[in-house]
C-alpha cells in the first residue's frame, strides 16, 4: 500500500520582487520516502526546496502565494512557529556548512537552543546523531576538535547529524553532495538510503544518476514549474513529456 | 631590442621607492625617539623611570609611573565604556537595521570619526565634566573617568566599523545553518555570528586601544593634569602624552628633562606598535579562516 502524505503543495507561486520563481506547482511528498527533484539551473528546484522550511522567509521581497501542508496543516498560516517548524523539517545545504566550533558544540548547538543543558544528554543525542550519519567511527575520538578540519565528505555527514540531532520528521537536501568528490558522494547517497527508513527525505539534485540511484519519486522542474512528477523509475524509464525525456537524455540541461 | 625607459620597470621601481619611503619614515621616526630618550638612562636607571612615582625635573627625579598607570586607566575606562555599546551597535546595523537605518546611521558614525579631537575635548570640558562633577558629587569633574568616556566616544567608530564589517562578513551559510536548525533572530546573533566575528571585533578592539592610548589633546583638557598616582577613576591624573605636551615647551633641548620626555613617548609607542601588529595578525587570520 502506498504510505501517507507527509507533505501536500498546493498552487504554489513566489516571486522574487518582481521576478516570478515558481509557478503554480501541485506535489505529494511521501512519508519516508526519497523524493528528488531535478532540473537545469534556475529551474526553482532550490527555491522550491527551500520554501518548506521557509527558509525564503530570510530574503528580502519574496512573496508567496498558495499552500504547504505539513501533516494536513499549513506552513503559511499566520500562526505557525517557524522556529517550530524548521525543527521538524532539517535542512542540509549545498556547501558544507559546520559552524567554526567544535565537532561536538556542532552537534549540540541545535539541542542546545532548543534548551536541553544536561550534559549526558547532550552527550547521548551527539553520540545517536553521529552514529546516525555514520560518522560516529571516525570521529568518536576527536569530539573536541574544530569541525573545519574534517574534509569536505565528513563536513557535510556532520551537517547531516547536526540536523538530525533536533530529531526532524524531514530532510531537505539541497544539492548536497555537489562540492564533494565521487566517494563522499557514495557516502552520502548511501546514509540517505538508511535515513529513508525514517525520515521522509527531499532532495535536490542535477546529478541525474543520483536522483536515479537515491530516489522513490522523482519530479523534473523546468522554468519554475513542475514538469512532470511520479515514480523514479516511470520517469527515467518513460517520461510522459518530450521536455523531461530532453532533459534526462542530456539532450539539453 | 631593449628600450631605454621600460615604461612597466619605471613605473614598478617608482611605486617600491614611494612604499618604501613609508616604512623608512616609521624606521626615522622610532630612531629619533630612541635616540632623544634613551640618554636619560645614563642618569636615572630603567626601573626608577618606570616604577617611580616622583616627577620633579628640577631635581631630577623622573619617575613616570603615574602617567603609566593613568594612560592605562583612561585607556582601559574608554574601552570598558565602548565595547559593549559599540558591538551592540554593530550587531543592530549588521543583523537587524532595517536598509534606511543603516544608510542613515552608518555615515553618521563615519563623521563621528572625522571630527578633530580637540573639538571632543572643548565638548567634554564644558558638558563630561560637569556631568561627571555633579553625578559623582566630587569636588572637581576633571578626573581620569572624564577622559575616559570622552575617549570612548572617540573610539566608538572604529569599534563599530570593524565589529560591523567583521559580522557581516560572516558567511551567509553559517546563518542559514543556525536557522534552519530553528534558532531564533538573537539565538543566531550571540551563539554563531558573534564568535564567528570574534577575531575581527577583537582586532577592532585593540586597534582601538592603540587609539586612545596615543590620543593627547582630548585628554589633556579633562584630566585635571595632576602628576600625582591616581587612586580610582575619580582622581584627577595625567597621562604619558599629556606630560609631553604640557612639559616640551619648558624643557631645554638635550637636556636630562628633554630626554626623559622622549621616554615618556617611547611608552605608548611601543605599546601602540605591539598593538597593531597583534591586530593586524588577528584580521588575516580570521581572513584565512573564511577563505
Amino acid at each position: 500500500m502506498d504510505s501517507k502524505n507527509k507533505i501536500e503543495v498546493k498552487d504554489l507561486n513566489l516571486w522574487y520582487a518582481d521576478k516570478q520563481a515558481l509557478k503554480d506547482n501541485n506535489l505529494h511528498i511521501k512519508e519516508r520516502k526519497v523524493t528528488a527533484l531535478i532540473g537545469p539551473s534556475g529551474c526553482g528546484k532550490s527555491t522550491f526546496v527551500r520554501c518548506i522550511n521557509r527558509m525564503n522567509d530570510l530574503i528580502d521581497g519574496v512573496r508567496i502565494t498558495g499552500s504547504i501542508l505539513l501533516d494536513n496543516k499549513n506552513i503559511y498560516d499566520k500562526d505557525v512557529d517557524v522556529v517550530a517548524l524548521r525543527k521538524r523539517v532539517g535542512m542540509v545545504f549545498q556547501r558544507p556548512n559546520p559552524f567554526p566550533m567544535s565537532i561536538f558544540d556542532n552537534i549540540a548547538y541545535g539541542p542546545r537552543i532548543h534548551g536541553i543543558k544536561d550534559k549526558d544528554s547532550l552527550r547521548k543525542i551527539v553520540e545517536e546523531s553521529l552514529v546516525g550519519a555514520a560518522l560516529w567511527d571516525e570521529v568518536s575520538d576527536r569530539l573536541g576538535t574544530n569541525a573545519l578540519d574534517l574534509s569536505g565528505g565528513q563536513q557535510q555527514r556532520l551537517c547531516i547529524a547536526r540536523s538530525l540531532a533536533v530529531k526532524p520528521e524531514v530532510i531537505l537536501f539541497d544539492e548536497p553532495c555537489s562540492a564533494l568528490d565521487p566517494i563522499a558522494t557514495g557516502k552520502i547517497e548511501d546514509l540517505i538510503h538508511e535515513l529513508r527508513k525514517k525520515y521522509t527525505i527531499v532532495i535536490v539534485t542535477h546529478n541525474m544518476q543520483q536522483a536515479a540511484r537515491v530516489s522513490d519519486f522523482t519530479g523534473f522542474f523546468l522554468l519554475g514549474k513542475l514538469l512532470e512528477f511520479g515514480k523514479t523509475r516511470d520517469i527515467f524509464e518513460n517520461p510522459k513529456k518530450k521536455e523531461t525525456e530532453d532533459y534526462i537524455t542530456g539532450r539539453f540541461g | 631590442m631593449k628600450k631605454l625607459f621600460d615604461q612597466e620597470r619605471v613605473v614598478g621601481a617608482a611605486l617600491m621607492v614611494f612604499s618604501i619611503t613609508a616604512l623608512v619614515i616609521l624606521l626615522l621616526i622610532m630612531l629619533f625617539i630612541l635616540d632623544g630618550g634613551l640618554p636619560l638612562f645614563n642618569k636615572v636607571s630603567v626601573s626608577d623611570f618606570l616604577l617611580g612615582d616622583k616627577w620633579v625635573p628640577a631635581k631630577g627625579l623622573f619617575g613616570a609611573s603615574q602617567f603609566i598607570v593613568a594612560a592605562l586607566l583612561v585607556t582601559f575606562g574608554a574601552i570598558l565604556l565602548s565595547v559593549p555599546l559599540g558591538i551592540s551597535c554593530a550587531v543592530f546595523l549588521a543583523e537587524i537595521a532595517p536598509g534606511w537605518a543603516k544608510r542613515i546611521v552608518r555615515p553618521a558614525i563615519e563623521l563621528l570619526a572625522g571630527i578633530p579631537s580637540i573639538i571632543y575635548g572643548v565638548f567634554a570640558l564644558i558638558i563630561i565634566v560637569s556631568l561627571v562633577r555633579v553625578t559623582f558629587n566630587v569636588a572637581t569633574g576633571e578626573t581620569i573617568l572624564a577622559a575616559s568616556i570622552v575617549l570612548a566616544i572617540m573610539i566608538l567608530p572604529i569599534i563599530i566599523s570593524i565589529s560591523q564589517d567583521s559580522i557581516e562578513s560572516v558567511p551567509r551559510l553559517y546563518k542559514e545553518g543556525s536557522y534552519a536548525l530553528g534558532a531564533t533572530d538573537w539565538q543566531t546573533i550571540h551563539r554563531v555570528l558573534v564568535p564567528a566575528a570574534g577575531p575581527g571585533i577583537v582586532a577592532g578592539i585593540i586597534l582601538a586601544m592603540g587609539r586612545a592610548i596615543g590620543e593627547t589633546m582630548a585628554v589633556v583638557l579633562v584630566i585635571g593634569n595632576v602628576e600625582k598616582m591616581p587612586a580610582g577613576l575619580l582622581d584627577p591624573g595625567e597621562t604619558l602624552t599629556s606630560a609631553i605636551l604640557l612639559e616640551m615647551g619648558e624643557a631645554v633641548v638635550k637636556s636630562t628633562h628633554y630626554n626623559a620626555l622622549f621616554c615618556l613617548g617611547l611608552v605608548p609607542f611601543i605599546l601602540v606598535l605591539f598593538m597593531s601588529v597583534l591586530s593586524s595578525r588577528l584580521t588575516t587570520k580570521n581572513k584565512a579562516r573564511f577563505a
